[in-house]
Order: structure tokens, then sequence, then C-alpha cells
């Protein structure tokens, strides 16, 4: 406990992770001004301009509605043939207002989902404190002055991470926090905060732990990996190669890799749930019919992998710390 | 690593470190490379011992190895009798050390940097107080540590090491950069450390300086040990007790001739004749003397750690300062053999 008080004291004392609140706030700051301009009432001038496209649509639907029911019907019917399922919804296509005009969202609706729109970019930022934490000890040389006291590598190890983690915990919290309350605020100006029941604010609490929880495995990820590579520039540029070659170009040429792919099993943590789409062909008459099927990520799938990524982290971090010399 | 490493006719108890067989290789383009081959070291504890080699010779990575840093290829390491690095937990409170240059978070206080290390080894908050007021930095200890001079650095280092009121303190060159008034205040400390009853090791490739400070010193070249006792035993001992004399006379030819004929070597150096190999200054005067030539001055040359420190790693690296003039592939005359620590060894 001594060491992981001493590593948690380093942590908060450091230039980079109080750089690294702002930089969270400012992300929190700028996803509550897009939620602030979603959540304002359009202009008199646009509603008048929609208002004006409406009343032209409408004018049409009952200068050639039944035309255009009767196509569409038929339509329907020739493609039934090979898919008796289709439905091309040919009674739902008189314009009515709803589907010409923009409703603003309400908090209530839209809470679940405003922390988990925000957990990749600040477990991004959680990692990269996490990953010069470490990894600064071995540029400045610290390390080893370190170990001159303290020569239990594993101890050393292992307070260092918890202490990642364990720092993270209130900055987070804060962070959140701010997210929430500045969402509030942002659609109750323009009273637009819907009702908010205890069922909502309980899924807008557990949506808080999922990304909560990102945050601080990240810490402790990026720890372990300033450990394991001992520099962050190289750490960085690991992860960038990753993103751009394994998440970017692999993941959208290898549909199979999708379900392991940390961006979306992230997403699954932090909402619940992710979907992503494959491509499903047959041949129908001698010709390939290929269409779109959405696939989910669950919870518990997402929550395994990314624990899994955390664990293997964390231990090459601690058998290189264990092995590889200090200098 | 098992077993004492200290040889039977050494007493453990006797020694704050002894190394056996301490062996350490590198893997480099260009094949393994040999840093430490075969380092027997002992250092007896208290007093300052000088650890001296030229650059590249091993002093660092033994340090480092003695220290936990860097694992051993092989040998055997203890520190107060405790083999390390296994027991290196339990003797570490009983060590200071600094290794190379001090290294601290820059962008941290002095007495933040102090108090982490202090946190981290359960000593009281007052203790870095005292150890800053004991070093001299108490005024500028809420600077941040890049703000700090070298020599500032090398204090903020030393008060390190002393909150843990150590045994055993490791220098590792820790004067380089430093101007003289720094040299001279490292000195002093570490003399003082050592007449607190503190065991100062201290590695170095300056040689005046060791010479000032050290009770007993290791010369090690190429990872090996090289010659090892006390400062007077390594200059006075083995080839080097009866080596210069430095002869004047009114006839140089002759006293040459006189000289050169009893089979000493003789040079001249303008007025003087510089004569080698008397077992004793006296034969030179009763030589001459016997042929009616007598001295007007008759001066023994003492030879200095350096000089040896020269004639045993001749050659050994770039660190090796050689006097103007001299040559590392000529050992001087006399000088201990190369190459073990039957050479002027303990």
């Amino acid at each position: 406990m001594r060491l992981l008080r001493v590593e948690v004291d380093r942590f908060t004392s450091r230039r980079l992770a109080r750089f690294a609140v702002l930089g969270a706030l400012a992300i929190v700051a700028i996803a509550i001004l897009g939620m602030w301009q979603t959540a304002k009432p359009l202009p008199e001038s646009q509603v008048a301009m929609m208002r004006a496209d409406f009343e032209i649509a409408v004018q049409e639907w009952e200068e050639n509605g039944d035309e255009i029911i009767a196509t569409c019907e038929a339509d329907e019917a020739v493609a039934q043939k090979d898919d008796p399922s289709i439905d091309f919804g040919c009674e739902m296509q008189e314009p009515v207002w709803e589907n010409w005009t923009w409703e603003e969202p309400t908090f209530a609706e839209e809470s679940p989902n405003i922390l988990p729109v925000l957990a990749v970019p600040l477990a991004f930022v959680s990692f990269l404190v996490g990953v010069s934490f470490l990894a600064a000890e071995f540029t400045t040389g610290s390390m080893g002055n370190w170990l001159t006291f303290e020569p239990r590598r594993t101890r050393v190890y292992f307070s260092k991470v918890a202490a990642a983690a364990v720092a993270t915990v209130p900055v987070a919290l804060v962070v959140l926090a701010v997210a929430i309350g500045g969402a509030w605020v942002a659609y109750t100006a323009n009273d637009h905060v819907g009702t908010m029941t205890t069922d909502r604010w309980g899924e807008v609490a557990v949506s808080g732990v999922r990304v909560l929880l990102l945050m601080v495995g990240f810490a402790a990820l990026g720890a372990a990996l300033g450990a394991l590579v001992r520099h962050t520039a190289a750490v960085m540029g690991i992860v960038l190669g990753y993103a751009v070659v394994v998440e970017g170009m692999l993941g959208s040429l290898v549909e199979a890799l999708q379900p392991y792919l940390l961006r979306l099993n992230m997403m699954a943590v932090a909402s619940g749930e992710a979907t992503y789409g494959t491509e499903e062909c047959r041949m129908v008459d001698g010709a390939q019919v290929c269409e779109w099927v959405q696939q989910s990520v669950s919870l518990t799938h997402g929550a395994v992998t990314m624990g899994a990524v955390l664990v293997v982290g964390v231990v090459l971090g601690w058998v290189t710390f264990r092995r590889r010399d200090v200098v | 690593m098992t077993g004492t490493a200290a040889p039977p006719d050494v007493d453990p108890a006797t020694l704050a470190v002894s190394t056996r067989g301490l062996r350490k290789t590198y893997r480099t383009r260009h094949g393994r490379q040999v840093a430490v081959q075969g380092l027997d070291l002992d250092v007896p504890i208290g007093g300052v011992h000088g650890f001296l080699g030229p650059n590249g010779s091993g002093k660092t990575t033994s340090i480092r190895m003695l220290l936990g840093l860097i694992r051993a290829d092989s040998g055997t390491m203890s520190i107060f009798g405790h083999e390390v690095p296994e027991q290196l937990p339990t003797v570490i409170d009983r060590i200071g050390a600094i290794v190379e240059q001090p290294k601290f978070f820059p962008n941290f206080s002095a007495r933040k940097n102090l108090d982490l290390l202090a946190g981290g080894i359960g000593a009281p908050s007052t203790a870095v107080g005292k150890v800053l007021d004991d070093v001299g930095l108490s005024d500028r200890a809420k600077d941040r540590y890049r703000t700090y001079s070298l020599g500032m650095k090398q204090r903020l280092a030393i008060a390190a090491t002393l909150l843990k009121d150590p045994d055993l303190l490791i220098f590792d060159e820790p004067t380089n950069g430093l101007d003289p008034a720094g040299i001279r205040e490292i000195r002093t400390t570490m003399r003082g450390l050592a007449e607190r009853g503190k065991t100062v090791l201290v590695s170095s490739h300056i040689l005046a300086e060791v010479e000032q400070v050290a009770d007993t010193v290791s010369i090690i070249g190429h990872g090996r040990l090289l010659a090892s006792g006390s400062v007077a035993e390594i200059i006075g001992g083995g080839a080097h007790a009866a080596t210069t004399v430095r002869v004047g006379v009114a006839d140089l030819a002759t006293a040459t001739r006189v000289l050169t004929e009893a089979g000493l070597s003789v040079r001249a150096d303008g007025e003087i004749l510089v004569v080698d190999g008397a077992a004793d200054p006296a034969d030179i005067t009763r030589r001459l003397a016997h042929h009616e030539l007598y001295v007007n001055e008759l001066v023994p040359v003492r030879a200095g750690l350096e000089s040896v420190f020269l004639s045993l790693t001749a050659g050994e690296g770039p660190g090796t300062h050689l006097p103007l003039g001299e040559s590392p592939g000529s050992p001087k005359q006399g000088s201990p053999k190369h190459g073990g620590p039957e050479a002027g060894a303990l």
C-alpha cells in the first residue's frame, strides 16, 4: 500500500496528468456544445422553408399519389415472388409533417448514449497518460534510481500499474459527471429535458460505470505498455499503426476479424452492445445477390475481449519488466 | 548464484562488497561484447574505496549488477554478506547509490522528488528537510529539478542516498562534469561519510580524485581486476617500491657510466640524471662516492596512483588519462604486470 500511495502521488503530481484532465474536459465541452446545438430549437426561417417543402410534397401527393401507390405495389408484388417477406411500405408514402421537420431530441431520450459516445476519446486520453507514466521513468532514468530504493520489481511494477488505474478513477468520475451535468444544462437551456425516470437515471449510471471501467482499464493497459516499450512515442506509433493496419485495413478486408476489433468491443462495453455489418451473398437465378446484414457484439463479448487484452498487456509488461536490464 | 562470494583467506564479515567471477556480456551488432569478465572485487567495510578503470572498463556495469539493475551472466556477488541480487531487498536499506548521472523527475521540485523516495521507503517526512539541509539545498528545495546546475543535481542525488542513512554508499563517477569547487565538495562529502563510519565505494577514471580521498582502491581493465589494495600499497608496492631517483651530480657523463655499469637504467633530464631500478637510493650515493662523484641532489620519485593506473591499464580505453608524451602501449618499467589479481593484489 505504501508503494501504491507513493505512485498515486507521483501520478497526480505529473503535469501530463493535469493536462490530460484539461484535455478530457475539452473533449467533454465539445460534446456538450454539440448537444446544445442539437437541442436548440430550429430558427423560424428554417421551419418556414421546411413547411414550404412539405406543402409542395402534399400537393404532388394529391395529384399523383394513387399512381405512386399503384406503381409501388406493382413493384412490391414482383419483388415478393422471390422473397414474400419483402415490404416496400407503399402505404406509408403519404407525406406527413413529422417526416419533414426536425424534432429536437430530449435529454431523457439521449442520456444513455451521452457517455458511451465519449468512451473512445476518453479511454485514449487515459491510455496516453498511463503510457507516459511508466515510459517517462525510463526516459528520465529515474526508474533505475527508484529500483535502488525498492528492488522488488514485481511490487514496483504492479504498484505503478495499479496507481495508473486507481488515480484515473476520481478523474474519470469528475469528467463523466461534468459530461452528464453539462448535457443536462445544454438540454435544459433549450427546454428539452423530457421526463427522466429513475430507470433512465439508472441507465445513465450504468453507462457511466462502463465508461469509467474502460478509462481505468486503458490507463492500466497504457502503464503496462509503457513498461514494455519504455517510450511514449514508440507506444503511440504502435497504437497508430495498429489502428490503421488492423482496425482500418484488415478489419474491412477480413470480416471475420470484426468481432475482435478493439473499437467495436470498446463500444460494446460502453453501450452494452455494438453493431457492425457484413455482406452476405447468395445466388438467385444465376445471379449473385448480396445484402448487408447487421451483426452485433454483446456486452459480454466486449468485456471478455477487452479484459483479455488488458490481462495480456499487463502480464507481458510484468514479464518484461522483471527480466530486462534497467540502464 | 549460490555459495559464499569471499575466498577462504578473506573474512566475509569484514567486507562491504564482494564479487567473484562476475561476468556480463552484451549482445551487439558485432556479436557479444564482454563488459565484465570474471571480476573479483573486495571492498572492505569502512573508509573510501576507489573503483578505478578507464571508460568502458566495466565499472558502471559492475555497479549496476550489484544493485540488481542488470543481470550478471555468471559469478557471485554479496553486500554485507548477503548474496545479491537474491537478498537485495534485505540489504537495500543499507545501500545508497548514485549510478552515473543523478536521475530524477525533471518537472518535480527537489523536495517532491525526495518526498516520493522517502515515501517509498517509509522514511519520516522530516528526513527530507534534514538531508536537504545536509547538502545545502534547502533554499532551492521548491525549485524544479531541471533548473538545477549539475553540481546541485549531484548534491540532490547525495541527499537522496542519505535518506536511508545507509552503511554503504556507491558513487559512480560522482564528479563528472563538476567544476573544481563541486569536485572538492563531493570529495569532502565522501571523506566526511567515511569518517562517520560509512563505507564509500566510488568509481572514477580521474585518478587524482580518488588518490586524494580513497583509503583502498581496486583497478580494473577490460572487466577484470588488475590490482587491489590500500593506496599506499598500490603506489609503493611491487615493482614500484624503488623505481625512480633523480640524481644531481657535477659529472653527468661519468656518473651515467658508473650507474649503467651497476645495472641501473639512467637517462639525463637536463642537469639531472633520472635513475630507474635502484633498490635503495643509498646504493646510488655509495656507488658514485666510490668513484669520487658526490651528489648534490638525490630525490626519490614516488610513483603516483596515476602512473600505476596508466601502467596497469595502458591502452585499455579512451578514458585513460595519459600525461602528454606517454604512450599507452609502453607500460612504465617496473609497473605491475597486466592481467590478474596477482599484480599488486592484497
